[in-house]
C-alpha cells in the first residue's frame, strides 16, 4: 500500500510539488473577481472540512453524521468571543485555538459513551448531536440570539494582518489547507494511521493485536472535531454573521459527500470532492430545488458503482511522492 | 393531580405507540442486516403523504372506514418501496465494508425525502383526519377517540406481527435468518426472501404510523421523518435492538419518558428549561442507554462476547 | 508460562469449560485436542479475552488475564491466530504486521504522528516486520493486499502477525484447518522453527498427524473437562482416553472428518451483516 520502505525522495521535486499547487491557487486568486473568489474560498474551506471528517470516516471507517455540530461550535466561538454580543473582543488567533479546543472537547465527550461500542451507533448519535446543537442554537436566545443569529462580528486580525477581503481569506485558507493536508497525511502514515486502519478493517482483531480501539477512535474523533471547529471559526470570520441556518444536517451531508465522492481515506479525494460539490451547484443554480435529490442519488450511485470514490485510497500523497521521487 | 398524571400517561401511550410502530422497522432490519436503515424515517413520511394522496383521490378523507382502506393500500405501497430500496441500494453492498450500506441508506433517505418535497411541496400540508372524532372522560382525564384509535391500531398491528413472526412458517424463516443467516441458508431458507419480507413489513408499519401521526396532529411536512426517526431508533435501542417486543416496550417507554420529562422539566428547573427541549429527551435517553446498558432492556446481550461467539464458532 | 487455574465458562445452562486447570510451559508445544464442543476454542477465546471467564484465573506469569481488557492481553504477552482468518483484508501484508507493533498510550502515538520519535523507531518496527515475513517465506508478499492472497498464505500472514510482537504465549487455533497436504507440511516446519525457550505455544488442532508429529505434550479435553495430559505416547497408551474417545474405532477419523467439514463451511464474520466468503 502506501508506505513501502521509503524510496529516497527527490527533495527538490517533493518541495516543488508541495508548493506549486498552493502558489498556483493564490496566483489564480489574484485574477478572480469577488464572486468566483468567494466560491474558491468555500471550496478550500470544504476541502479542509473534508480532510477533518476523513480522519473518522475514511481512516477509522466510522460514520459521523453530525460533523456540522463541531463546525457550529467553532463558528459560534468566534461569533460570541469577537462581537458586540457580550462585548468580548478576543484576538482571532486565540479564538482559533479556543474554537478548535471546544469542538475537540465536545467530540471527546460525545465519543466516550459511543466509541467503546460498535461503529454504527456513532452514526445515529452524531446525527442526534448535530440536531441538539441546532436546537440549542435556536433556543438559547440569551447566548446565541436564537434564529436571528449574531451579526456585526469583528473583523479578524491575525498578528496585525486584517482579514477583510475574500483574497485575504484565500491566503488564510490556503495556509490552513496546507497545514491540515500535511497533518492528515502524517496521521495516515504514522502508527496512529495504522491503528485506525486496523479498527476500520476488523475491530476485534485489532484489539487482539493490542490496539486500544476505544482510545484511538477517541483520538481520531477529537482530532477531526478540532479541525471542524477551526473551520467554523474561519467561516464565522469570513461571513461575519452566524445563524443556526448555516448548520443544518445538510451541511454534514455535503461534507460526507465531499469525501465519499472524492475518495474515502484519500486527502486528494477531499480536494477533488470539495471542488465538485461546491462548484457544480453553483453552475446548476437553475436546478436548485433538485440539488439535494441529486446529492442523495449521487451518494447512492457512487457507493454502488464506485465505492472507492473518484480517487481510490491507494493513490494518496505517499503514492504521488513515490511517483515523483522514483520518476 | 392524579388526573393530570393519567392524562399525561394517555398522551404518552399515544405517541409511544407511534414510536413503537416505527421502531419495529428499525429493529427488524438491524436484527438481520446489522444496518441502520436511515431511509426508514423517510418511508414513514412517504407513507403519510401517500395516504394523503389516496384520501384525496378516493374522496374518503374523514371516514374511518376509508381510513382502513387507505391504510392497507399505503402499507402495501410503501412496503413495496421498502423492498425496492433494499434490492437497489443495500443488496449489492452485502459483504462489502460496514460503511458502504450505511452511506447508501443515507443517500436513499435524502432521495426519498426530496422526492416527497418535489411532489408535495415544501410547505406543510393540512392533513385530513381518518380517525373518529369525540372524547370520553376517564377519571377526570380526557381521552379522544383519536388516541384510542391510534393505540388500538398500533396494538393490533404489533400483536399481528408477533403472531406472524412466531406462529407462521414465513415468520419462523425470518427469525431463523435473523438468528444465523448461515445456518438458515444451510437448511434451505433463502435469506433474500426473508430480508425482502422484512423490508416489506417494516416500512409498511412505518407508513401506517405516518398516517396515524399526521392524522393526529392534522399536518404533514416532508421534513417530519427526521426527528421521529431519531426517536424511534432510540426506542429500538432502549428496548434492545433486534428484539421485536423490545421495540414495542422501548416505544412506549420513550413516549412516557418524553411526555413526563417535557411536562415536568420546566417545573423542576424553575422554567429555565422549557418544552422546546422536548426533542432532546430522546437523545439524552439514547446516550444514557449507550453508556449504561448498550444492549437495551430486552436485547440479547450485545457484548463483544456474543459477537465473537457468532464469528468464531 | 500460561496457566489455567480452575477455569469455568458457563453459557446459560451449558458449562462449555468446567473447572479446567493445566499449565503450558515455555519452550515446548502443547496441543489441546478433543472432539467438537469439548471446550478447546472456548478456552482459547477466554485466554485471548474474547469471552469473559465465569470463574477461575488465567495467568501469564503473574498477570491475571481475565481481569484485563482485551487489548491489554496482547501487551501481557499473549497473541493468537483465529480459526477463521481475521486479517485486515484491505491493508498490505506489511501493514497487517505493523498493527501488532503500534505503540500503546496516547503520548507515544501523538509523538509518532508528529515525527517526534524520529524515523528510527518507525523504521525499526518495519524492519522487524520484514524479518518475520522473510522467516515465514512471505517476503515477496509484503506489499500485497492481505485479502488478495491465497488461503494458505493468509494463514501464514496471520501467524506472522501473531509472532511479530514477540509474544510469550502463542495460541494457534486450528492453524492447519483448510490447508492442503503441502501447506500443512510447510506450516509444521514454520511452527517447529518458531519454537523458542521463551515462548509457550498452544496448538488447537483436529489434524492428529500434525499433532502427534510436533506436540511435546498433549491435553485431551472432553465435555469441558481435561481428560488426560501427557506426551503423544502417554495419550495413545492412556486407557481412559482410549475408552472415552481415541480407542473407539474410527474416533480419529471422526475428528478429521470434523476438521474437513470446517474447511468448507460458510464464513460469517460478525459486524458485516450477511456476508459470505468462501475460503
Amino acid at each position: 500500500m502506501t508506505s513501502e520502505a521509503h524510496p529516497r525522495l527527490n527533495p527538490v521535486r517533493g518541495a516543488a510539488a508541495l508548493l506549486a499547487v498552493p502558489a498556483l491557487v493564490l496566483v489564480i486568486g489574484h485574477f478572480l473577481p469577488t464572486y468566483p473568489l468567494r466560491v474558491l474560498d468555500m471550496i478550500l474551506l470544504y476541502a479542509v472540512l473534508g480532510l477533518g471528517l476523513n480522519i473518522v470516516v475514511g481512516y477509522a471507517g466510522l460514520l459521523d453524521l453530525g460533523f456540522v455540530a463541531f463546525y457550529a461550535i467553532g463558528a459560534y466561538s468566534w461569533a460570541l468571543l469577537a462581537s458586540g454580543q457580550f462585548d468580548i473582543h478576543l484576538p482571532f488567533a486565540l479564538v482559533l485555538f479556543i474554537g478548535a479546543g471546544l469542538a475537540g472537547l465536545a467530540g471527546i465527550l460525545l465519543g466516550i459513551p459511543v466509541l467503546r461500542l460498535r461503529g454504527d451507533y456513532l452514526a445515529i448519535v452524531t446525527l442526534g448531536f448535530g440536531e441538539i446543537i441546532r436546537v440549542l442554537m435556536n433556543n438559547l436566545d440569551g447566548l446565541t440570539n436564537g434564529p436571528q443569529g449574531i451579526a456585526r462580528i469583528d473583523e479578524a486580525t491575525l498578528f496585525g494582518w486584517t482579514l477583510a477581503t475574500p483574497l485575504d481569506f484565500l491566503y488564510l485558507l490556503v495556509g490552513l489547507l496546507a497545514v491540515a493536508f500535511l497533518f492528515v497525511w502524517r496521521i495516515q502514515e504514522s502508527a496512529l494511521g495504522t491503528a485506525l486502519a486496523a479498527v476500520r478493517e476488523d475491530q476485534d482483531a485489532a484489539r487482539g493485536c493490542g490496539i486500544d480501539t476505544t482510545r484511538v477512535k477517541l483520538v481520531a474523533f477529537g482530532t477531526s472535531a478540532m479541525i471542524g471547529g477551526a473551520c467554523g471559526v474561519i467561516f464565522a470570520a469570513m461571513q461575519r454573521f452566524v445563524s443556526p441556518e448555516s448548520f443544518t444536517f445538510w451541511e454534514s451531508l455535503v461534507i460526507v459527500l465531499v469525501i465519499v465522492v472524492g475518495g474515502l481515506g484519500n486527502p486528494f479525494g477531499a480536494l477533488l470532492g470539495a471542488t465538485l460539490l461546491i462548484l457544480v451547484p453553483e453552475l446548476l443554480r437553475a436546478w436548485a430545488d433538485y440539488r439535494l435529490l441529486l446529492y442523495g442519488m449521487a451518494l447512492v450511485l457512487v457507493i454502488l458503482a464506485r465505492p472507492r470514490g473518484l480517487i481510490a485510497r491507494d493513490y494518496g500523497p505517499s503514492w504521488l511522492m513515490r511517483r515523483l521521487g522514483g520518476g | 393531580m392524579g388526573s393530570l398524571i393519567l392524562q399525561q400517561t394517555i398522551n404518552a401511550l399515544t405517541v409511544g405507540s407511534i414510536y413503537a410502530l416505527i421502531a419495529l422497522g428499525y429493529t427488524m432490519v438491524y436484527g438481520v442486516l446489522r444496518l441502520i436503515n436511515f431511509a426508514h424515517s423517510e418511508l414513514f413520511t412517504a407513507g403519510a403523504f401517500i395516504g394523503l394522496g389516496l384520501a384525496g383521490a378516493l374522496g374518503v378523507a374523514g371516514h374511518p372506514l376509508g381510513g382502513v382502506a387507505v391504510g392497507l393500500v399505503t402499507f402495501v405501497a410503501v412496503g413495496l418501496i421498502g423492498v425496492s430500496v433494499e434490492i437497489v441500494a443495500y443488496r449489492p453492498l452485502r459483504g462489502t465494508s460496514r460503511l458502504a450500506p450505511m452511506l447508501s441508506a443515507l443517500g436513499m433517505a435524502v432521495v426519498i425525502q426530496n422526492a416527497v418535497m418535489l411532489i408535495a411541496g415544501r410547505r406543510p400540508l393540512i392533513y385530513p383526519s381518518f380517525l373518529p372524532n369525540g372524547v370520553v372522560e376517564l377519571f377526570g382525564a380526557i381521552v379522544t377517540y383519536k388516541q384510542i384509535t391510534i393505540f388500538t391500531v398500533a396494538v393490533v398491528l404489533m400483536v399481528g406481527l408477533e403472531l406472524f413472526v412466531n406462529r407462521t412458517t414465513l415468520g419462523v424463516r425470518i427469525r431463523a435468518v435473523a438468528e444465523n443467516a448461515e445456518t438458515a441458508s444451510l437448511v434451505g431458507i433463502n435469506p433474500n426472501m426473508a430480508i425482502s419480507l422484512i423490508f416489506f413489513i417494516g416500512p409498511g408499519l412505518g407508513a401506517v404510523a405516518g398516517i396515524l401521526y399526521s392524522s393526529f396532529y392534522g399536518v404533514a411536512s416532508f421534513t417530519m421523518g427526521f426527528v421521529i426517526g431519531m426517536k424511534a431508533f432510540t426506542a429500538a435501542i432502549l428496548g434492545g435492538i433486534g428484539s421485536i417486543p423490545g421495540a414495542v416496550l422501548g416505544g412506549f417507554l420513550l413516549g412516557i419518558i418524553e411526555t413526563f420529562g417535557t411536562a415536568w422539566m420546566p417545573v423542576l428547573t424553575g422554567g429555565l428549561v422549557g418544552t422546546e427541549y422536548r426533542d432532546i429527551f430522546a437523545f439524552s435517553v439514547l446516550v444514557l442507554i449507550l453508556l449504561f446498558r448498550p444492549a437495551g432492556l430486552l436485547g440479547e446481550h450485545v457484548s463483544e462476547e456474543t459477537m465473537v461467539y457468532k464469528s468464531d464458532f | 508460562m500460561l496457566r489455567f487455574d480452575h477455569v469455568t465458562k458457563q453459557f446459560g445452562a451449558l458449562k462449555a469449560v468446567d473447572d479446567v486447570s493445566f499449565e503450558v510451559k515455555p519452550g515446548i508445544i502443547t496441543a489441546v485436542i478433543g472432539p467438537n464442543g469439548a471446550g478447546k476454542s472456548t478456552l482459547v477465546n477466554m485466554a485471548a479475552g474474547s469471552y469473559s471467564v465465569s470463574s477461575g484465573r488465567i495467568l501469564v506469569g503473574e498477570v491475571e488475564l481475565q481481569k484485563l481488557p482485551k487489548h491489554r492481553i496482547a501487551h501481557a504477552g499473549l497473541s493468537r491466530t483465529y480459526q477463521n482468518i481475521r486479517l485486515f483484508d484491505g491493508m498490505s501484508v506489511l501493514k497487517n504486521l505493523e498493527v501488532a507493533l503500534v505503540p500503546s498510550g496516547i503520548a507515544p502515538l501523538v509523538a509518532d504522528t508528529f515525527g517526534l520519535t524520529g524515523r528510527a523507531a518507525a523504521e525499526a518496527r518495519r524492519e522487524k516486520c520484514h524479518a518475520v515475513l522473510a522467516k515465514l517465506g512471505l517476503a515477496a508478499y509484503a506489499q500485497r493486499n492481505a485479502g488478495s492472497l491465497a488461503y494458505g498464505q493468509q494463514k501464514l500472514v496471520e501467524l506472522a502477525r501473531a509472532v511479530v510482537c514477540e509474544p510469550r504465549v502463542l495460541l494457534l487455533d486450528e492453524p492447519a484447518a483448510g490447508l492442503n497436504h503441502g501447506e500443512t507440511e510447510q506450516l509444521k516446519q514454520h511452527i517447529l522453527a518458531l519454537r523458542a525457550p521463551g515462548l509457550a505455544m498452544v496448538l488447537i488442532e483436529h489434524d492428529m498427524k500434525l499433532i502427534m508429529a510436533i506436540s511435546d505434550t498433549i491435553v485431551v479435553m472432553n465435555r469441558g473437562r481435561v481428560l488426560a495430559q501427557g506426551t503423544a505416547a502417554d495419550i495413545r497408551a492412556n486407557t481412559e482416553v482410549q475408552e472415552a474417545y481415541l480407542g473407539q474405532p474410527g474416533a480419529i477419523r471422526d475428528i478429521e472428518a470434523a476438521a474437513r467439514g470446517r474447511r468448507n463451511r460458510v464464513r460469517l464474520r460478525e459486524g458485516e451483516g450477511l456476508t459470505w466468503h468462501q475460503p
